[in-house]
């Protein structure tokens, strides 16, 4: 269902995506290790609050299988027709949907623009490939 | 588990057989097939980006449901066996061998971002099959939804395989 923006959520909020390591590239054309488009693709994109959350408890559980997490402001994602809204669950407090179509432009924007949170993950053993 | 057959037979003939089953991709050894085509004086040779490419959708057949730590399903088996097909019937020999990305609908994609080019091939389980293609060296991009006609991707990739192997620059 669709739902308004959540004012209380800023343009300059950082929302944290988790990418799983087979979502994880190597874009030789911009020289960098970086998500898939396919890690933004969902209509109803999950995402967490960076500010009510810490990169530790967001990956709690999947660090140790290689997940890492991306982050994307929440101004560039209502820049692509996109709404914010926060979703909070027992289990994820800071939880927040990205609400939106998003194939085939709208995801390559957030996949390219997505800043890794910490240090970047290293380049998948596929880096060889195109 | 009883296997969903998904048999794939190489476009180059009687290169060996690659058996997709259930959850995995079984890649059958060309010997026999080889001996028949030596016999029959053919000769045998799988594209180099192939047999990575096996490797990599087995790995992406084997995710389990919420493999992405969301919701995401299990890889579809007709997805992987349809890009594979793609690629045998689309891309050149000396096409650089792409990246398996697993979609959160149960789909693959595969990408490659190299020499100036950015393409990326959605097998979906749900819909048609569609690519993107990007030339950052011509400043040109267009999206296609990949119907009995493969004339574009295969001219996609060909420009591809051309500008990595050294024809038309980075």
């Amino acid at each position: 269902m669709a739902r308004d923006n959540d004012p209380d959520i800023l343009s300059e909020d950082d929302l944290w995506r988790r990418i799983h390591p087979l979502q994880i590239i190597m874009d030789n054309n911009e020289g960098r290790v970086r998500p898939s488009s396919q890690a933004f693709r969902d209509q109803e994109l999950s995402v967490f609050l960076a500010r009510d959350d810490t990169p530790e408890r967001a990956l709690q559980g999947f660090a140790d299988k290689g997940f890492a997490l991306a982050a994307i402001t929440a101004g560039l994602a209502r820049d692509n027709a996109q709404t914010v809204w926060r979703d909070p669950t027992l289990i994820d407090p800071s939880h927040v949907v990205v609400e939106g179509k998003k194939k085939r432009t709208v995801d390559c924007v957030l996949a390219l623009a997505a800043r890794w949170v910490g240090e970047s993950p290293p380049p998948p053993d596929r880096t060889k490939r195109g | 588990m009883a296997s969903r057959a998904l048999a794939y037979t190489s476009g180059r003939q009687s290169a060996g057989a690659m058996a997709i089953t259930e959850r995995s991709i079984r890649y059958v050894s060309p010997s026999a097939a080889s001996a028949h085509a030596a016999a029959m004086d053919m000769t045998v040779e799988e594209p180099p980006w192939k047999h990575p490419l096996v490797l990599d959708l087995a790995r992406a057949l084997e995710l389990v449901e919420g493999w992405d730590s969301y919701s995401a399903p299990r890889v579809a088996n007709k997805a992987v066996n349809l890009a594979l097909h793609l690629l045998e019937v689309a891309a050149p020999r000396d096409a650089p061998t792409p990246t398996v990305v697993p979609t959160t609908e149960g789909g693959i994609q595969l990408e490659w971002h190299c020499a100036g080019i950015d393409l990326e091939l959605e097998v979906s389980p749900v819909e048609p099959p569609q690519f993107s293609f990007r030339d950052r060296n011509e400043n040109r991009a267009a999206d296609h939804e990949i119907g009995a006609d493969l004339s574009q991707l295969v001219g996609a990739l060909a420009i591809l395989a051309r500008r990595t192997s050294g024809g038309g620059g980075r």
